[in-house]
């Protein structure tokens, strides 16, 4: 059962409170805000402004892992409560977030991991002790953030925060989505078991954890939100030496959807595509230095997408940094709204309320963002152009308004980013169209031979395809001479028709995210190779 | 004298564990997959330049089971079986290996002790998947002792002349041992209820502004075989109940309290009105120190109750006695050349028996049957009324001292070094406590001091045992007292117990007649191991108290929400 309940203007907590949902985490979420509100004040100081709490409770449900047929012992662990406490002083025209010390500590929210209990009690405790500490860091960044105006003269006209109608996504939080374990145990075990016919592969895992969380939040403009996920971590790892005495590991971690993913028959798919590539590596030739066009299939696109267009994206509002230096944190894209930064073969989109896609959970899903606004589906490049940003409450210039997307992050408060990061091909190709598109411009530079690049960054796995005839080769030991660059974008030439997604949990920069991408040719790129010498062959023959 | 110590030990050996081979190391599917891997690789590795010559597997699956309860719920439950295996390679001679501590080195622990770990999967079926993981980590372990070799080498060639020419290891006997426990089964629902219901007593005390209230238990084996032909099986367990409670004074001081039951049944955890009435307590003495006067630096007469003396014990004495530590050129060496030589007061005798399981009913943390470099355990003098005996020895021998005495300890994950077990104090002169604070208050007297303090309890703190530090100590006094001329006493908060190694032991007057045990775990290089110590209450005739470090955080403004519920 879902409920949007979308409510125009600014709303008190108090008017709010009968809509929220009836269970120990907003109780305890409301009436620790309400007391801190009442009587939370350091004397000669500002009480608070706005305060907001986001619980993430995640449940690991039992699963199954085995290394060549054989499984590992079982593991089940409690649900694990984290709190996050934002506090902020002022009010809408100057208030004390969008603030950094500088060389001091770094300003952030204050986390409360793994030492809250799953109880009214314990979560009531868990926020008073954050909110005691986030208010007095509050009270003193505001005093240092008002010192810094004066000194520097600053006389912005431009608010810190406009007000956005406030926005609650209700979603029942239904009991967590066992998989059936003994299905799991000899899923593991039967395609684990698999790397014992590869005679040199040492080591070849396979695990399936499910687990369930739940996110409740709260915010003092009146918004909250609640919703559950279930989803399920695949994880192959394989191990060997390549047949020139490299070790090598070809690995991969996905997060699968519960609900909608066909758990055997997706495992087994990737399991099959890491024995592939392990056969491939194996056999992979020294690669050589390399200028030229090159095809990145989605895995590696995904690396092109989230260096190159995700993090550039984040951080439309930069940081007011008190020691005067400009914010390195905020993305290169802010001042490059109506240019050109990407090529026009492609479309990107972010689209917050994408939950699934092909069986791939998206973590990047947001119905309401970390603010309590409403998500917005953003197109923000067309044309090879810059249409639009993700943008928080927070201004960056005259007239902007939150598109929803102020997310907390372990490092900043909410803060502008993307969510589910989709890009679409304007003219999609088959995968066999790419690879001749990809011949016929190689052939253009009377090259010998081209790259497919398969998943980057840390495993780099290539194959050459020669001009000739078109057969593929495996290659290794070759990395990118500079990572990509801005003009990567640009040179993308075509794109695939078939994407693949990819999710990341929340990192210190960034929050849960996903990418959704096609593979990817690109005009230019240039490689060099690896300086490495071969491993030292195992001192005893492998059992 | 010498006759005390034999009756003392007749008392221990009543009250030791003295296990059975209840198993055959022949039917145990680990510790044949381990040996058959183990011949198969070191035939071969043997033969390496630089050879390995010395090889041992550490196996250990163990079912662990923890739960974490704060503020009425849980915060923390986890049930799993840990199985993993370490492999410990030595290569080059036993004159000089790939282990030696390099002298122009500042490795970190990790860097210097850390052996390589691999999770294991069961041991089931043709056991192909298990021997492949242990030959994996052989490789793994291999190549970072042959790596670690040639530094060694270069460090020894480009630097000055070694103190301790002994040899950097001497095999250990060739053992073969099996013993297994069934699995001690706790019911961890009522263990659950019960800690919650502890907790409740937090509540509505807003000077407690953080507590937990803790269960774990361990239960299962350690398999060992070595490249001498030990094949070693013996039982891992134990279980602990504790709780801790933390405030602060408004001047920033922080105060903790924490009381630990280790057990290794479920009988011998205490009662429900036992627990609760030691919350109570610990409860009500943390109000006390919250409210009392800060002890401001002093050198006092001072009686360190039995709890309090057993970790003085271990802190200023037990790791200087470690023998692995004393090889080190750049240690302080504070008794390196005090065999012989009296070190204390000759009615003191310090010992150290792993070999013990149970000490007054209580079980020891620092038992074990055989050390983790396979020798068998067994008590060892280390101070003979006052006179400085014996080091703790594992297999890295010292001059004068060739051998190990099974001390050699680690957790799986670092290599063993010399460690205590189970330490004790003894004293052949003793009184009953009442009358140690009567010495106590002549004492202050004697010295016209305007009071003796009384410490109930000491907890970390730290020795430097590094030559280029100063030699000192300092121990944070949890819980002190101080008595007046006129008997009666106060509690006082902010203070640490600090002073000199050599000094420390030389100021015992006298001992009380209960002696009492305390159980932990101590870190140190070879990482995390428990670890038992036992001790009398002591007389001092004088010890320095010092001043505990604050903190700039501000107490909380508001009370703790469930203060606020009771209002």
């Amino acid at each position: 059962m879902k409920k949007l309940v979308l409510l125009l203007g600014l709303f008190p907590l108090q008017l709010m409170a009968a809509a929220l949902p009836d269970n120990i985490y907003f109780k305890a979420m409301k009436d620790e805000m309400d007391r801190s509100f009442k009587q939370l004040h350091l004397e000669k100081n500002p009480k608070p402004f706005y305060i907001a709490y986001r619980l993430e409770k995640t449940v690991p449900l039992r699963g199954a892992e085995a290394s060549l047929g054989e499984l590992f012992a079982d593991h089940l662990s409690s649900p694990e409560v984290t709190a996050v406490v934002t506090v902020s002083v002022g009010n809408n025209q100057q208030d004390s977030l969008g603030v950094q010390d500088g060389n001091q500590t770094w300003f952030m929210p204050q986390w409360n991991y793994g030492s809250v209990a799953d109880s009214y009690k314990g979560i009531r405790q868990a926020l008073w002790q954050k909110t005691d500490k986030a208010y007095l860091q509050a009270t003193e960044m505001y005093e240092k953030k008002n010192a810094y105006k004066r000194l520097k003269q600053l006389d912005e006209t431009l608010p810190d925060i406009v007000p956005a109608p406030v926005s609650s996504y209700v979603e029942e939080v239904a009991a967590p989505i066992g998989v059936d374990e003994t299905m799991l145990k000899e899923l593991v075990q039967r395609l684990s078991a698999e790397g014992k016919k590869i005679p040199y592969l040492e080591q070849f895992y396979v695990s399936l954890h499910p687990s369930h969380r739940e996110i409740y939040f709260l915010n003092s403009r009146g918004s909250f939100f609640q919703y559950g996920q279930d989803r399920i971590l695949l994880e192959v790892r394989s191990s060997f030496r390549t047949k020139r005495g490299y070790k090598r590991a070809v690995s991969t971690a996905r997060w699968l959807d519960t609900k909608t993913a066909d758990v055997p028959r997706q495992a087994e798919e990737e399991v099959t595509r890491i024995l592939q590539r392990v056969q491939s590596v194996y056999e992979a030739k020294q690669g050589q230095a390399y200028v030229g066009p090159v095809l990145l299939m989605p895995n590696a696109a995904a690396y092109l997408w989230v260096r190159m267009f995700a993090m550039p994206a984040m951080g439309a509002k930069p940081l007011l940094w008190l020691d005067g230096a400009d914010d390195k944190t905020s993305g290169q894209f802010k001042n490059k709204i109506g240019m050109r930064v990407a090529s026009n073969a492609v479309s990107i989109y972010d689209r917050p309320h994408l939950k699934a896609y092909n069986g791939t959970f998206l973590s990047g899903f947001t119905p309401v963002d970390d603010e309590g606004i409403a998500t917005e589906d953003l197109t923000l490049v067309t044309g090879g152009v810059l249409r639009d940003l993700p943008r928080s409450m927070r201004p960056a210039k005259k007239g902007d308004k939150s598109n929803g997307h102020g997310r907390l992050s372990p490092s900043y408060f909410p803060r502008e980013q993307l969510t589910n990061l989709v890009i679409e091909a304007v003219n999609p190709l088959s995968q066999q169209e790419l690879e001749d598109k990809l011949l016929e411009r190689c052939r253009s530079l009377e090259l010998e031979y081209c790259y497919i690049l398969h998943s980057l960054p840390t495993d780099n796995q290539l194959e050459r395809i020669y001009t000739q005839d078109g057969h593929k080769e495996p290659v290794d030991q070759l990395k990118f001479e500079t990572d990509f660059t801005a003009r990567s974008l640009r040179d993308i030439v075509a794109a695939g028709g078939t994407a693949q997604a990819f999710s990341s949990d929340a990192n210190r920069w960034m929050g849960d995210s996903s990418v959704i991408t096609p593979a990817l040719l690109i005009e230019e790129m240039e490689l060099v190779p690896v300086q490495a010498q071969p491993d030292k062959k195992p001192f005893v023959p492998m059992p | 004298m010498k006759k005390l110590i034999l009756i003392l030990w007749v008392v221990f050996l009543a009250f030791g564990s003295f296990a059975q081979q209840n198993c055959s190391v022949a039917d145990e599917k680990p510790l044949q997959l381990l040996s058959a891997e183990m011949k198969r690789s070191f035939k071969t590795l043997k033969k390496l330049k630089p050879p390995v010559y010395y090889l041992s597997y550490t196996y250990k699956e163990i079912f662990r089971t923890s739960l974490e309860i704060h503020d009425g719920g849980i915060v923390w439950k986890d049930q799993q079986t840990d199985a993993r295996l370490a492999v410990l390679a030595r290569v080059g001679s036993p004159k000089m290996d790939n282990t030696r501590k390099l002298k122009k080195a500042d490795a970190s622990w990790n860097e210097e002790y850390g052996l390589p770990v691999a999770q294991m999967p069961k041991a089931d079926h043709d056991g192909l998947s298990f021997t492949r993981a242990v030959w994996r980590a052989t490789q793994k372990a291999v190549e970072k002792a042959q790596q670690d070799f040639s530094t060694v080498q270069a460090d020894a060639q480009t630097s000055s002349d070694r103190r301790d020419t002994s040899d950097d290891f001497v095999f250990p006997p060739r053992s073969a041992f099996c013993h297994t426990e069934s699995v001690e089964q706790f019911d961890l629902q009522r263990i659950e209820q019960l800690l919650l219901k502890a907790s409740a007593l937090t509540q509505g005390k807003p000077f407690v502004l953080d507590s937990s209230f803790l269960f774990s238990m361990q239960n299962g084996s350690r398999y060992f075989v070595d490249s001498v032909g030990t094949q070693l099986k013996t039982p891992v367990r134990f279980a602990r109940l504790a709780f801790q409670l933390a405030g602060q004074t408004a001047d920033g001081q922080s105060v903790e309290r924490f009381k630990a039951y280790d057990v290794l049944t479920e009988a011998e955890l205490p009662s429900e009105q036992e627990l609760l009435a030691a919350v109570e307590n610990e409860i009500l003495i943390l109000q006390q120190i919250l409210s009392a006067p800060i002890q401001e630096p002093i050198a006092v007469p001072a009686i360190l109750k039995n709890r309090a003396m057993s970790v003085f014990l271990h802190e200023v004495l037990g790791h200087r006695l470690e023998g692995t530590a004393l090889k080190d050129d750049m240690s302080s060496e504070t008794f390196v050349q005090k065999i012989g030589q009296q070190i204390m007061p000759s009615f003191l005798t310090v010992i150290d028996d792993p070999s013990l399981a149970y000490f007054k009913g209580h079980p020891l943390r620092g038992f074990y049957e055989y050390d983790d470099e396979g020798v068998k355990s067994f008590p060892v003098t280390l101070v003979e009324n006052g006179v400085l005996k014996n080091f703790l020895m594992n297999s890295t021998p010292l001059e004068g001292m060739p051998r190990s005495n099974a001390h050699g300890r680690g957790e799986l994950s670092r290599r063993a070094v010399a460690r205590m077990g189970n330490i004790r104090i003894l004293s052949s002169q003793t009184v009953p406590y009442e009358e140690l604070e009567k010495q106590l208050l002549e004492e202050v007297n004697k010295q016209g001091k305007p009071y003796g303090l009384i410490v109930e309890d000491l907890s970390g703190g730290f020795t430097f045992s590094q030559a280029r530090m100063p030699q000192a100590f300092t121990l944070k006094a949890d819980l002190v007292y101080r008595l007046y001329p006129d008997g009666h006493k106060e509690p006082v908060r902010g203070a640490k117990v600090g002073g000199s190694i050599l000094e420390a032991f030389n100021a015992i007057l006298n001992a009380a007649d209960d002696e009492d045990v305390f159980n932990g775990v101590c870190g140190a290089e070879s990482g995390y191991v428990p670890q038992a110590n036992i001790a009398p209450s002591m007389l001092f005739s004088g010890l320095n108290f010092e001043k505990k470090e604050k903190t700039p955080e501000k107490l909380p403004l508001l009370p703790p929400p469930s203060a606020e519920v009771k209002k």
